[in-house]
């Protein structure tokens, strides 16, 4: 094991992370095209 | 580390409450499909004010209760708390959820302040508006958390390798 580099993040962790940041994106627009209906 | 007279009351504890945590949501959950369902205004009051007491009754300390209890075990067993990374993604989601219940404990508590005036009509209590999205998305996040910390997915994370390189070094000796 000496002298190996250390391991990067897991595919799953990445995946995970992609999944919460998209739906985030997806509530805030969401969230931003609803009130903008409601204006107009 | 702990020994197991002390490891198993503790996490016997920690999966109780944070099975528990889900069921108050749920609970939760129901209250609030109520507000958007109903038309019957004692409905809308009881479940207004419901919706507070079982966020400070129930999901506040089961939250706290979790969390704590968490950040103990992974402290005290093999696991640590930032070694592996299924112990990091848990750590982070039961954190932000319990933020997150934190930042809307005012606003359930406004809300049922509103409920419990006599002058305001059903009309006026639908308009309080649902949680529906925090409570859904909530519940939905303890049961990612849930599955994390049953599988334990593997992968060490670059402090974790460094501390089991460390371990064997020490152990092999100078």
């Amino acid at each position: 094991m000496d002298g190996e580099s250390p391991p990067g993040v897991p595919l799953w962790v990445k995946v995970l992370a992609g999944i919460v940041l998209a739906v985030l994106v997806a509530v805030v627009v969401l969230h931003y095209m609803g009130r903008m209906m409601l204006h107009h | 580390m702990f020994p197991p007279w002390l490891r198993q009351p503790i996490l016997i504890s920690h999966i109780v409450v944070s099975v528990g945590w889900m069921g108050a949501v749920a609970a939760f959950i129901v209250l609030d499909v109520t507000t958007v369902t109903s038309d019957s205004e004692p409905m809308l009051r009881a479940s207004y004010i419901g919706m507070d007491l079982v966020t400070k009754w129930a999901l506040v300390p089961l939250a706290l209760f979790a969390f704590s209890s968490g950040l103990v075990l992974s402290l005290g067993t093999k696991w640590g708390l930032f070694r592996h990374w299924w112990v990091v993604v848990t750590l982070l989601l039961t954190a932000a959820a319990t933020a997150v219940l934190l930042v809307q404990l005012p606003v359930i508590a406004h809300r049922a302040e509103a409920a419990a005036d006599p002058a305001m009509t059903a009309d006026d209590l639908r308009d309080l508006g649902n949680l529906l999205l925090h409570s859904i998305g909530g519940f939905v996040v303890l049961l990612v958390i849930a599955v994390i910390n049953v599988v334990k997915p593997r992968g060490l994370t670059a402090y974790g390798w460094r501390r089991q390189q460390d371990e064997a070094k020490s152990a092999k000796g100078p």
